[in-house]
């Protein structure tokens, strides 16, 4: 069921995963809350810029988080509520695709009266998009990196086990 | 935005989260992208909605922030297309990347057109 832990891929959550995934949703949905403010709550939205750094340090936590669980039985127990709920509700694809459409607007290069994606827009877009992904899958690698160096240090420590 | 809205939003967020797992342990293949391209199509809903005034404040941020901000996950969405990468499967990896941007964007569409 876990999206850290693609060799787990196929299993059923069980009620006890589902109960760390809410948990950890909730938390994850929190922290995307407070990196929000101040703007109002109803705007549903970081602004592009905000929602950018907080999906790329989620996937660096969740590329850290997968290789330190592949050392440690223990950490790996915690995943459903640490990947799944709480690196998963705090990252958001759906923003993204919105964001990446409204910047155009944002930035002031498409009038706000217009509903129809312009080349400005549409080529801020796709950079965005684009971009979002390229930092996602750097910073995922540093994640990895990060999570395997101190992984060794802890298990020469003895302390994941 | 009271502490009820909130609390709504992070009872939204929760069951957003619970719903994802529950997809992604039925389709572990294509999940991740479905519950993508379902939330995606959700908040652009809520997006058009409460832009013509026919969706509330509060009910905007629940189905919104809450619900479709945490069905879908960037995080774990990166994480299938570097896994893809890492096994050298080309052509997953234009599928990971491909199918939930252009779908996602593609009901994006739909919905402010057909709603605004």
């Amino acid at each position: 069921m876990d999206i850290a832990r693609p060799d787990r891929a196929g299993r059923a959550p069980t009620r006890r995963d589902l109960v760390g995934v809410a948990a950890g949703g909730a938390v994850g949905t929190a922290l995307r809350l407070a990196a929000a403010a101040p703007l109002p709550l109803a705007l549903a939205g970081l602004g592009p810029w905000r929602l950018l750094a907080v999906n790329t340090t989620g996937s660096l936590a969740l590329g850290a988080l997968a290789s330190l669980a592949a050392r440690s039985p223990r950490l790996a127990v915690a995943l459903p509520t640490l990947a799944t709920g709480l690196l998963g509700g705090l990252t958001t694809f759906s923003s993204m695709i919105v964001a990446a459409g409204r910047l155009g607007h944002d930035l002031g290069l498409v009038a706000p009266d217009s509903a129809r994606m312009t080349g400005p827009g549409l080529v801020l877009a796709a950079a965005y998009v684009g971009g979002s992904l390229v930092l996602g899958l750097l910073a995922h690698a540093a994640g990895t990196r990060l999570g395997r160096t101190t992984g060794r240090h802890v298990g020469r420590s003895g302390g994941t086990r | 935005m009271s502490a009820t809205a909130v609390l709504a939003v992070l009872a939204a967020g929760a069951g957003g989260a619970v719903l994802r797992a529950v997809v992604v342990g039925v389709l572990p293949r294509t999940g991740t992208a479905v519950v993508n391209v379902v939330g995606t199509a959700v908040l652009a809903v809520v997006v058009a909605l409460a832009g013509a005034g026919r969706l509330g404040s509060t009910a905007a941020a629940v189905w919104g922030l809450g619900l479709a901000g945490s069905l879908t996950t960037f995080s774990g969405w990166v994480a299938r297309v570097a896994d893809g990468w890492r096994t050298a499967r080309g052509r997953t990896v234009v599928l990971e990347v491909a199918a939930p941007v252009l779908s996602g964007v593609a009901v994006t569409v739909l919905a402010l057109v057909a709603l605004s």
